[in-house]
């Protein structure tokens, strides 16, 4: 979808899915449809003000999204680790964040051994501890860091 | 189009193993909203590896249960005496 075919109707069918799907991996079932409801709301609020020069619509709605569960856990004054997750995955440069760069990840992560390439996905993505991934693959935790670590390097190269 | 990494802002530099960090974190969690399929194909992979790991804990409640049933282990059903 480009900037300019935007339209509410459009955004509604492209997105919907994947805000509700997002929404769904975070917060209960119920409360996810009243939030996806309110995150459509702000995105049409919002959108004659967004610029495709500094951001895609995909990664803008996102954000709009990622913020509204943020505050869903901040209004609720909910202590989870979670909403630390996710407030600790802000980044500086998220405006240039593309589709695209997915794309990249997954590339690289399919060059890693596989042993490093299933590190880096539980510990990133599916949020489990580097002692609990040691503890379940039969290793030690030092060993586990170094590879983790040789994970990390190799990556860093490939992406640079 | 401009690589994510090159529009860190770092120009040549890589960024450092902790903006890494950073930038995986945020790179899954907009996975989970963008479902990119190449890499939620690696992500599905990589949990039934782990799921199929037996824990510490596992191992010990198999090993307290003594020698697994003869029959399990060649394929046949432990309720299966032959009627």
């Amino acid at each position: 979808m480009t900037a300019s075919d935007l339209s509410m109707e459009g955004i509604y069918r492209e997105f919907y899915p994947k805000i509700l799907r997002y929404i769904r991996s975070r917060i209960s079932r119920q409360e996810a449809e009243d939030l996806c409801s309110a995150v459509l709301l702000k995105i049409q609020k919002g959108l004659a003000g967004f610029d495709p020069r500094k951001a895609s619509l995909s990664t803008w709605i996102f954000t709009i999204t990622r913020n509204a569960v943020t505050d869903y856990f901040r209004t609720r004054r909910v202590e989870e680790e979670l909403s630390e997750e996710i407030a600790a995955a802000e980044d500086p440069a998220e405006g240039l964040m593309e589709e695209e760069a997915l794309e990249e990840l997954a590339a690289a992560l399919e060059k890693l051994p596989t042993r490093e390439c299933d590190i880096i996905i539980l510990h990133y993505y599916t949020g489990i501890s580097l002692k609990e991934i040691a503890a379940r693959m039969g290793m030690s935790y030092s060993n586990l860091k170094l590879i983790h670590g040789k994970a990390l390097s190799r990556l860093r190269q490939w992406l640079s | 189009m401009t690589s994510w990494w090159k529009a860190w802002g770092t120009g040549t530099t890589p960024p450092p193993l902790n903006s890494l960090e950073k930038r995986l974190a945020f790179l899954f969690e907009f996975q989970r909203f963008a479902q990119n399929r190449r890499l939620a194909a690696l992500i599905a992979g990589a949990e039934a590896r782990f799921s199929a790991l037996l824990t510490d804990d596992d191992l010990e409640q198999v090993s307290a249960a003594g020698q697994p049933d003869e029959r399990i282990l060649k394929g046949e059903r432990p309720d299966d005496d032959g009627v």
